[in-house]
């Protein structure tokens, strides 16, 4: 009896401890608050490069930010906020294209089709042309040239968001290049990584964030 | 900004879509959400 009450009272104190730790670590609201608000020019580079059209981009966006504060107990200071919330955006584009290929008969190229819109008017012609080629590309490519070409990640960082290994950022960054090069230039390109529904699914597992 | 990768065409291309769009004012939603935030916080300089 006593040492059921003796474990209650430790399991207690272990959850309180718990708790204070969580405390201890988490980030101030005020802190996260500034975080956010830093990091969204950012964001939104990423998230219009993915699906161009400036609304989606942006709703997407939104999204992220909404579902980071939610979960901004669980963010622990001193831990990549960079990485954390691009990582959020990240499995909120391949949700959707999930979603919407669920929608489209499983055909993951077609809920792709949808997400991607023709680039905005207001865009330079130069830029309008880069936005466009981009969506060329197979996602996998165009992530990584986002993240380290246009955003100036580091290799590390960009392999901790997608979920694979340097090499394959190195190989993915190279070959984009090449590609994107290709299709500025005019011309036809095989696309060797073309995305497929197992793969988007594969590089999205493990990666609640919440 | 200026750009000076000649060399590297892509990469310049790459960091003026990424200008084009951290040049964009934020849009109203954005500052409506951020004021959202700093509401319940209760910071008083909000954007």
């Amino acid at each position: 009896m006593n040492s059921r009450s003796d474990n209650t009272e430790a399991d207690e104190l272990a959850i309180g401890m718990d708790t204070a730790r969580r405390e201890r670590d988490a980030l101030g609201d005020e802190q996260f608050r500034d975080e956010l608000v830093a990091i969204i020019p950012q964001l939104r580079v990423f998230s219009r490069g993915l699906c161009s059209g400036r609304a989606i981009a942006d709703d997407m966006v939104q999204d992220a930010l909404t579902r980071a504060w939610a979960a901004r107990k669980s963010f622990e200071r001193g831990s990549n906020f960079r990485a954390w919330i691009f990582m959020i955006l990240r499995n909120q584009y391949y949700t959707t294209v999930r979603k919407l290929s669920r929608m489209a008969d499983w055909d993951p190229e077609a809920a792709e089709r949808l997400l991607v819109t023709p680039a905005d008017q207001e865009w330079q012609l130069e830029v309008a042309a880069v936005a466009a080629a981009l969506q060329k590309l197979p996602p996998e490519q165009r992530e990584v040239l986002l993240l380290v070409g246009a955003s100036g990640l580091p290799y590390e960082e960009a392999a901790q968001i997608v979920g694979c290994a340097v090499g394959t950022i190195k190989s993915r960054l190279a070959r984009g290049r090449i590609a994107l090069k290709a299709i500025i230039e005019g011309e036809d390109v095989p696309m060797a990584e073309q995305p497929t529904a197992r793969t988007r699914s594969q590089a999205t597992q493990g990666r609640s964030v919440t | 900004m200026e750009y000076r990768q000649v060399r590297d065409p892509i990469g310049t291309a790459l960091l003026r879509l990424h200008d084009a769009v951290v040049d964009e004012p934020l849009p109203r939603e954005f500052l409506e959400l951020i004021a959202e935030i700093d509401r319940r916080i209760g910071k008083k300089d909000t954007l």
